[in-house]
């Protein structure tokens, strides 16, 4: 078996937003090819740290390790381009453009602005080819040529995910993916994760259950600020701990 | 309806015919009327660039417009004048040569755009409105303070500058210069609107924070997109400035931001040539209706909340299938 490679650790993650405290000494890893979850109840801090983590918000304490490298001074952007790439609560795509050109902002992005002003907005064949596939991927490829914001609620979160994707990230940050899906779409997109999953690593924030024991590696639960437990399903699981805090039963 | 491409040609080439059927009749009011729009309609399609394309709402590009126009007005004043300006390092006598002036207005605007840009731009929504508005409104009453250059009465230029050996003093010509550059605009616009740039600028004006998700600065872009458009405005300037032989603080102030926004709303935002719709049925309104009656402005607020409230394309979205 191969080595498992850490792909992001976070140390010691303290942060107040004035006398509230949301993150308390978080520490956790996240290993090649896993997905790891953090469940939690609302209002635990789960999107906070998942902001800390792509560099939207800075923690008060700690250290955000990518690829063995530390990256608190680097800004959003500057994480992106490591590899760090982020999905949303709500679906964030460009509406207005259609899946493909939404995709295909994805695939163009590494670009310096002359090389941008000095191109037009088309795919040459390689790209097209690429698009296309990550559309088949994503069982997207009938509606390439639809504009985004008439695409139903699941091909929306299906579209941010492609474009995530795109971008060939080292990592993929999912803040709560299967919100308002439906029964059928969830169990899609779980077998879609399940497939991704192999070659990424990716962190998930979720609070369909059934898909996180579907699909987890590894959850860690997070309640009020402070992880209470971690490891695999099965602990979480069995865990009273967790049952008390997040629950209030059995799992 | 009509595809874009066939709308904008249809524009084009009605001022054009506009301004040959002047010609022909001998009424160079026409001509003119005709080079005015063409004028407006180049500054108004540079704003739009920003606010259509960039969703940001310069109130405040009245300052590129008279920069351009005061930078064009100068080189030609002292060109005419003899009095040379000392620049430190060489002493500059002016210039009388419309190549020149436009290249220089087109640098200082450039250069006014990135420095109010690099700052406003920090900002969004109503608080970048009023910055826009207070750096042109810095400007305006610097010009009227800047009696060297006429102040508040402005400045003079008597004569038109020169082009090769075209008699620029005739309308025809003067109109056929500014179309041209009408046209160089427009298909500089055109390439900008649908490069990567110019998608990932629509972006930025729909989802920011997207944006930044995939790895692009928002600021950056959209720096580059205003320093492109002060840019446009202040050739403008300068053509407006040749066009009427004088330049004054009203070209800096803000009812000639105003104006340029009605253009931008009027003709319709997001479409290339929305803008220079805009500057047809407002010169026109301005002409015809100010023939009727003196409050023709009354009138035009009237349409304005008309085509706000029912056509929110403009009037090229009356024209143009989706």
């Amino acid at each position: 078996m191969s080595e498992k490679k850490e792909i992001l650790k976070l140390s010691g993650i303290n942060k107040c937003f004035g006398n509230v405290v949301v993150a308390k000494d978080i520490s956790l890893t996240v290993v090649s090819n896993e997905l790891h979850a953090l469940i939690g109840p609302n209002g635990a801090g789960k999107t906070t740290l998942i902001k800390m983590i792509s560099g939207e918000l800075k923690p008060d304490q700690g250290v955000v390790m990518l690829l063995d490298r530390k990256v608190n001074h680097l800004s959003e952007i500057a994480r992106v381009n490591r590899g760090c790439i982020r999905s949303f609560q709500v679906s964030s795509i460009i509406g207005s453009m259609t899946v493909f050109e939404n995709i295909l902002l994805a695939v163009k992005q590494k670009r310096s602005i002359l090389k941008m002003l000095f191109r037009k907005f088309q795919s040459n064949s390689s790209e097209s080819s690429f698009v296309y596939q990550t559309l088949n991927q994503l069982s997207l490829e009938t509606l390439g040529t639809k504009v985004a914001s008439t695409l139903s609620h699941g091909d929306k979160k299906k579209l941010e995910l492609a474009m995530a994707l795109a971008m060939g990230p080292k990592i993929l940050l999912l803040d709560e993916p299967f919100a308002g899906l439906d029964q059928a779409e969830s169990s899609r997109l779980i077998e879609l994760l399940k497939s991704i999953k192999k070659n990424m690593p990716i962190f998930l924030i979720e609070h369909d259950m059934q898909a996180v024991f579907a699909l987890a590696d590894k959850i860690s639960v997070l309640n009020e600020g402070e992880i209470i437990e971690s490891g695999s399903v099965e602990k979480i699981r069995r865990s009273k701990l967790v049952q008390n805090a997040y629950l209030g039963g059995d799992l | 309806m009509l595809t874009e491409k066939k709308f904008n040609l249809i524009i084009v080439l009605g001022i054009f015919t506009f301004s040959l059927i002047g010609y022909v009749m001998s009424e160079p009011y026409f001509i003119t009327l005709a080079t005015k729009i063409v004028i407006l309609g180049i500054a108004g399609c540079a704003l739009n660039l920003i606010l259509g394309f960039g969703g940001m709402v310069s109130f405040g590009h009245a300052m590129f417009f008279g920069v351009g126009g005061y930078v064009a007005a100068i080189s030609a004043f002292h060109s005419m004048n003899g009095e040379s300006i000392d620049l430190i390092f060489f002493d500059f006598n002016g210039s009388s040569q419309m190549l020149f002036n436009w290249f220089l207005a087109v640098i200082f605007s450039m250069f006014f755009a990135l420095l109010v840009g690099s700052i406003s731009i920090r900002t969004s929504g109503v608080y970048f409105i009023m910055i826009t508005l207070a750096f042109a409104q810095m400007t305006y009453y610097f010009s009227v303070g800047w009696t060297k250059y006429g102040g508040e009465d402005g400045l003079s230029t008597y004569v038109r500058n020169d082009l090769f050996s075209i008699n620029t003093m005739l309308p025809l010509n003067f109109f056929i210069i500014c179309f041209s550059c009408l046209c160089i605009v427009g298909f500089i616009l055109n390439w900008v609107i649908n490069s990567n740039f110019g998608n990932f600028l629509k972006g930025c004006k729909e989802n920011e924070e997207k944006m930044i998700s995939l790895g692009l600065n928002p600021y950056t872009l959209k720096l580059t997109a205003f320093v492109i458009s002060g840019a446009i405005t202040g050739l403008a300037g300068a053509l407006y400035v040749d066009l009427n032989r004088f330049v004054s603080p009203t070209s800096l102030s803000w009812q000639t931001s105003g104006e340029l926004i009605v253009l931008v709303i009027l003709g319709g935002s997001a479409r290339l040539f929305g803008p220079l719709l805009g500057a047809i049925v407002f010169i026109l309104l301005e002409q015809f209706l100010g023939e009727v009656t003196e409050n023709w402005q009354f009138w035009l607020g009237v349409i304005l909340v008309l085509i706000v409230l029912y056509f929110p394309k403009g009037v090229s979205g009356l024209f143009i299938k989706d």
